[in-house]
């Protein structure tokens, strides 16, 4: 099954000796705002301004602590839940409110880099979209979940991918051509970030399948699924935790942020050399692979 | 067949830890998940275990694109009932410039993989058609939190790896001295993995090959 985003930040929190939440409430609250919640397994890495995965299934939401007592906490609640509904969340408890060390947010935010990063690097994730074509209009806005188009179809045939540079040598005249109606090429060269156009200029209403490697575009929370299969999942643990490590304060370990650091770069290369081998790219090839390492952790780091 | 409680105290032996009262770590949020994790890696980095599902998959009419059953890594053969080959989309662009038009009542002649997590389908079928898939097996796919009771899908001789490599992810939260030494436990996981490496090449070199053609050589099996 689908990991979470809250699964990978239990196992960082784990990783650095935070306490996580994982109970169950044993009231049966109704949904509505300032409802008491007592967690059965007590109130350890329960804050204000904490955030939880309260339920499962139909009745699943993420709350925010309220307010804390010695043996409950406050929240407001969208759904209606039964006794004994599970209660979980890697909350980053130490410090908190005042000094914390690592803040829910700012956990969320590495998570998301680091599998944007892995997708990026490793492109194992595709889907498709469909785009209108207006007629007179060259330029589209790709996706916002695209890190890379790699084909485009009208009418079942694909698209050659050209470029600006390469019409403007074969064809100077192409920006004014207007047949045939239907485009054969595009590019993504020479107009804005994240576009991509259309040779010749649509003069129909067509539909353009989109195939493109695919990204998280918007903010985690705890209950967001990762787009990352599960297999690979491990590895943005390890991302997480080098930047957990890297960042100043008291928690800062190089030695630890340079083996997670290695140990995701390794997950990275393993991730290239499984989808190469099993064909997976749309694109026919990848840049050049970094070298295998045996040892994620180089004999000559220092210890302390 | 061993399940992950079969490998749990072997962890914590490594551990030191009170295998009937863990005190440092979590068998159930960590021992687990990180045995989880060795079957993971070793699965991506030998493509093993390959399973042949027991279960029918529909391709269902007037469809291309389906999804990959969640149950295996990669996708890595077809058949129902003869072979069916495998492409890739750049392929059949060059080859068959209007095969996305094309429809075809019988089975398909090639599907090719979208990715990880979803495969496609030439040409599309004008009937349901149901085939056996194979694939790089995911080791556990039961949701989190695990049971232990979760089967491993390793022969004996590897499973050693798995508790070595649990044993070192442990000691991360240790840090220091007490984390480095433990990379030794690392490398003995690596070293079971390359083991079972040679044995996925022997059993089927085209495991990892882009379309299931001629291979380069013949495999140790076929030369016997």
């Amino acid at each position: 099954m689908a990991l979470i985003a809250n699964d990978i930040l239990q196992d960082v929190s784990l990783a650095l000796v935070e306490p996580v939440v994982s109970t169950t409430v044993n009231e049966a609250p109704t949904a509505g705002a300032d409802r008491t919640l007592t967690p059965a397994a007590g109130m350890k890495g329960i804050y204000v301004g904490a955030n939880l995965i309260y339920g499962t299934g139909a009745t699943e939401e993420i709350i925010t602590v309220k307010t804390v007592a010695a043996s409950s906490f406050t929240a407001d609640l969208v759904n209606t839940h039964a006794a004994s509904e599970t209660l979980k969340g890697a909350t980053f408890p130490s410090g908190q409110t005042d000094h914390p060390l690592f803040t829910q947010n700012e956990m969320l935010a590495y998570l998301g880099a680091v599998q944007n990063q892995y997708l990026l690097k490793v492109r194992p994730i595709y889907n498709t979209a469909t785009k209108a074509l207006s007629v007179g209009t060259r330029n589209y806005t790709q996706p916002t979940t695209t890190i890379r188009l790699e084909r485009i179809s009208i009418a079942d045939k694909p698209l050659l991918n050209t470029s600006m540079s390469d019409l403007d040598l074969l064809q100077p005249g192409w920006p004014a051509e207007t047949a045939p109606p239907v485009p054969t090429d595009w590019f993504q060269d020479k107009i804005d970030n994240e576009k991509y156009g259309f040779f010749p200029m649509p003069q129909v209403g067509e539909t353009a399948t989109l195939w493109f490697s695919e990204k998280v575009a918007t903010a985690l929370v705890l209950n967001t699924t990762l787009l990352l299969p599960d297999a690979f999942a491990h590895f943005l643990k390890y991302g997480v935790l080098s930047r957990a490590w890297s960042k100043d304060g008291e928690q800062r370990d190089p030695m630890r942020a340079e083996y997670c650091d290695r140990r995701f770069q390794f997950g990275v290369m393993l991730g290239q050399k499984f989808i190469q081998g099993i064909g997976a790219l749309l694109s026919q090839r990848l840049p050049p692979q970094s070298m295998f390492r045996r040892f994620p952790l180089p004999a000559e780091v220092g210890v302390g | 067949m061993a399940t992950i409680a079969d490998l749990e105290n072997a962890v914590l032996q490594r551990l030191e830890e009170d295998t009937a009262s863990p005190k440092f770590w979590s068998v159930q949020d960590e021992i687990r998940p990180f045995l989880v994790e060795a079957m993971s890696e070793i699965a991506l980095i030998t493509g093993e275990p390959e399973i042949r599902r027991s279960a029918l998959f529909t391709l269902t009419t007037n469809t291309r694109i389906f999804p990959v059953p969640t149950e295996f890594i990669a996708l890595l053969r077809m058949e129902g009932p003869k072979f069916i080959e495998k492409v890739s989309l750049w392929e059949l662009d060059q080859m068959v410039p209007d095969w996305e038009g094309e429809a075809n009542a019988d089975q398909p002649k090639a599907w090719f993989p979208i990715g990880l997590t979803r495969f496609g389908l030439y040409p599309k079928l004008t009937a349901d058609n149901q085939v056996f898939l194979t694939g790089v097996a995911l080791p556990v796919t039961a949701a989190r939190p695990y049971a232990g009771t979760e089967a491993v899908q390793f022969q004996e001789e590897f499973q050693e790896g798995f508790t070595e490599y649990a044993a070192h992810v442990a000691r991360l939260k240790e840090g220091g001295n007490e984390f480095v030494q433990s990379i030794k436990q690392y490398d003995r996981f690596l070293s079971r993995a390359e083991e079972l490496s040679h044995f996925a090449i022997r059993k089927g070199s085209l495991r990892f090959s882009r379309a299931a053609g001629v291979p380069a050589k013949i495999t140790d099996v076929e030369q016997r």
